[in-house]
């Protein structure tokens, strides 16, 4: 499904976040991405979700370089991504609801039907009952509920995670960690990068170990 | 997707665009005055050069040649002169006032006093009055006035040419200042309406970031700022026209009483339902123009920065 061909990225001034990466992760895996702070792990998902282009190297999907995808042709690319950024990045001038619903809109479900699926994605992440919630009232645990159910509500085949655990305590951590599981166990390909590789250990999934941009 | 659900979009788009504008009402008055404002000169003064049409229209038929004959002249000659007048074809119409009848009316216009007493003979000459064909341009009267001073026992054909000419002048000014405003108002609105989206753009940054990064296309994230111009528009031109109508309801005495001691009459005449539908097509399309342009400087930018 996803295949690194000798991919690297510098950033402008200079910074090599990932330094002649090759891998491949096959549709229906649940992999993980571990390594401290810096070591690329964001880089790579960011890679994977067309959000930046390789500087050398190919990165493909589905067969298609995704380096060589138009504007528009990598929004229809993300359409079919769920994706859990490590900020969040929710609209807090919008309820619960209206950010869930933002990924069906966008693909063209009709209002009626979009709403019946946004409210079953709320309530799977353990959010019923916070739909007309404003974001800014939840806790950080619960934004991040929030962000999952954004990005699983129109049943993308992969789901990457960056930091999805990050600021949990360990409870909500695991709890969020069983949330992937089940949607690896539906079929979807789950990619999570992670610094605490204690909450991996578990799964029995494969790890990529990165530093400093490379395999360990 | 289905059609349905494109129009779904597209009337979602409309609404939240009429919900920004209730989000920042201040905001959103300001820049309706100030469109409005920028659209409201020339459409005024449009309506002014177009009113003034009418009264022009009626001053160019108003230009006639006098042609006084010689004192000498006698009744073979007028006809010969009634002759050549009727043969040429730049003349309307021609009415002869003869040296008595002339006397007479300059009678009536002296009252109680008794001017043929006073005078030994009647020293008036015949007189014929020449009205050009209607819509003559300025040069084509003047040549005929030569050509009839030409004439035989003529002494002079008299002309009011200076007026006629300075009419012209006016109107020509006028015609060329209103396409000028029209011309750089309508791309000072286009300029306006491209600000006010840019403005709307980056106070909207990080939503239309998280948009693009959850997949929207372009068009979606161009849509609700396009009909937020539309609407924007919409509003200025509809605002534009009421105050044109108040403008010209406003100044419609004062104008006609500085015309009335010439005897000009001013008919004023407000836009015609098709001028409406145009102005607001017009208005709203110059407004769409300046949202996609602002729409397509921020999604390139975005794309720039992803690189």
């Amino acid at each position: 499904m996803i295949r690194f061909e000798q991919v690297s990225k510098i950033y402008p001034g200079g910074f090599a976040a990932v330094k002649n990466l090759s891998f491949t992760i096959n549709k229906g895996e649940m992999i993980f991405l571990a390594g401290h702070s810096g070591a690329g792990k964001s880089t790579v998902l960011k890679l994977i979700s067309g959000i930046t282009r390789p500087t050398e190297g190919k990165v493909w999907m589905n067969n298609q370089n995704i380096s060589e995808l138009s504007d528009n042709q990598l929004g229809y690319l993300r359409q079919h991504i769920g994706i859990v950024f490590q900020d969040h990045k929710i609209l807090y001038d919008r309820n619960v609801l209206q950010n869930v619903l933002l990924p069906l809109r966008i693909i063209g479900y009709d209002s009626a039907q979009a709403e019946k699926r946004a409210r079953i994605a709320i309530e799977k992440v353990g959010l019923a009952g916070k739909e007309t919630a404003d974001p800014i009232t939840l806790s950080g645990g619960e934004q991040q509920r929030l962000c999952i159910a954004r990005a699983v509500v129109h049943q993308p085949s992969l789901l990457i995670a960056d930091e999805p655990s990050a600021n949990l305590d360990r409870a909500y951590a695991l709890d969020i960690m069983e949330l992937f599981k089940t949607f690896h166990e539906a079929g979807t390909t789950v990619i999570v990068a992670a610094h605490d590789e204690t909450l991996m250990a578990d799964y029995g999934h494969r790890i990529l170990r990165l530093n400093q941009g490379r395999f360990a | 997707m289905s059609a349905k659900n494109y129009l779904s979009l597209h009337l979602e788009s409309a609404k939240s665009a009429v919900l920004q504008f209730a989000k920042q009402p201040v905001g959103t008055f300001l820049i309706l005055v100030m469109l409005s404002v920028a659209m409201t000169l020339p459409l005024t003064l449009y309506l002014g050069v177009q009113s003034a049409q009418t009264v022009i229209g009626k001053l160019n038929e108003a230009p006639q040649i006098t042609l006084y004959m010689e004192r000498e002249a006698e009744e073979g000659d007028q006809a010969a002169v009634r002759k050549l007048l009727s043969e040429d074809k730049r003349i309307e119409r021609y009415d002869f006032v003869g040296k008595d009848a002339g006397l007479a009316e300059l009678q009536k216009n002296m009252g109680d006093q008794d001017l043929v007493s006073m005078l030994d003979e009647n020293p008036l000459p015949d007189v014929f009055i020449v009205s050009p064909a209607a819509n003559s341009e300025p040069d084509t009267v003047r040549a005929l006035q030569a050509d009839l001073a030409k004439m035989p026992m003529v002494e002079s054909a008299k002309l009011d040419a200076e007026w006629m000419q300075t009419l012209y002048q006016v109107n020509d000014f006028v015609s060329k200042i209103f396409y000028f405003l029209a011309i750089t108002l309508s791309l000072a609105f286009v300029l306006v309406a491209h600000n006010t989206i840019r403005l709307q753009i980056l106070s909207r940054k990080e939503e239309i970031e998280i948009t693009k990064l959850l997949g929207a296309p372009s068009s979606f994230i161009r849509r609700p700022f396009l009909y937020q111009a539309a609407w924007q528009s919409l509003a200025a031109a509809a605002v534009s026209l009421a105050l044109c109508a108040w403008l010209m309801n406003s100044s419609k005495p004062l104008v006609g009483q500085i015309f009335k001691p010439y005897g000009i009459n001013i008919e004023w005449r407000f836009f015609y339902a098709w001028e409406v539908l145009l102005v607001l097509l017009v208005v709203t399309a110059l407004g769409i123009a300046g949202a996609a342009l602002a729409t397509q400087q921020h999604l390139l930018s975005f794309k720039a920065r992803k690189s």
